[in-house]
């Protein structure tokens, strides 16, 4: 009995799974394990906060800890922002800063190969392309794949103290 | 107030609420003291006093103005710590209003 380990194949088969959701009609993808948990949206739940951008909802308990909601169908923009039954928020544990997202909906959590990835175009998307880690190919599915560390610390976000970043 | 004249500094206003009482003889003054200042606050209601835990909110936000923390109450809502200092600080900005 010999064991083969074929060094070509264990670099096709490990990928990285990323947890799919929808902003106006759009997938997008993030890497699962920046996701802490994913609940229900309750604006009831949710304290304003004033003089803050409008895109920053407030802040909510999530078991003793105060976490910022953000909606990113405000700061980008975009057309419809409803809150219904299938609105989520997404709560995101960045570099163990906790901050929620506010989106359309979550679909899926699928592992990408690097072969499914294409480099990301430089125009189409609701934001700067620096921001993404690029394009996942899924049957006929598009989905944008977005490094949400990046775009919540980044000072258009003005989530954090610029000092305290890094 | 029994002769003197204090600031009075309109929460509703600095929080920019919509809603809020803002017809000052139906609102709450709220008669504060910071660093020998004293300066009256324009609220809707009291609710209470409460002992709470202070909850830190630039752990996972930052800083806001005229905020200093946050607590959870019992019913599990976020309620928000008022920045005392920075409202003596508005109100020594402001023309004094008799009380």
């Amino acid at each position: 009995m010999s064991y083969n380990v074929d060094a070509q194949q264990t670099s096709e088969t490990t990928g990285q799974e990323y947890l799919i959701f929808t902003l106006a009609a759009q997938e997008y993808g993030i890497d699962i394990l920046k996701v802490q948990e994913i609940r229900g949206y309750d604006a009831q739940t949710v304290t304003r906060i004033a003089n803050v951008p409008s895109f920053v909802k407030g802040v909510t308990n999530l078991r003793g800890v105060i976490v910022p909601i953000v909606d990113m169908r405000i700061k980008f923009n975009l057309e419809k922002v409803e809150y219904d039954h299938q609105t989520v928020v997404v709560i995101l544990n960045l570099k163990s800063r906790v901050v929620g997202v506010v989106v359309d909906g979550v679909s899926d959590v699928l592992m990408l190969q690097q072969s499914q990835i294409s480099a990301a175009p430089q125009f189409g998307t609701a934001f700067a392309t620096e921001y993404l880690t690029g394009i996942g190919t899924v049957g006929e599915r598009m989905l944008i794949l977005v490094d949400i560390e990046k775009l919540m610390t980044s000072e258009e976000m003005a989530l954090v103290e610029a000092a305290a970043i890094a | 107030m029994r002769g003197d004249y204090l600031p009075l500094v309109a929460l509703h206003e600095v929080f920019d609420v919509q809603d809020a009482e803002k017809e000052i003889t139906r609102a709450i003054a709220v008669i504060l003291q910071v660093q020998d200042v004293r300066f009256a606050l324009l609220v809707d209601h009291l609710v209470g006093q409460h002992q709470v835990v202070v909850k830190n909110l630039e752990a996972n936000y930052k800083k806001i103005p005229g905020v200093s923390a946050a607590t959870i109450l019992g019913d599990g809502s976020v309620a928000l710590i008022v920045d005392v200092f920075a409202l003596m600080q508005t109100s020594q900005n402001q023309r004094p209003a008799t009380v």
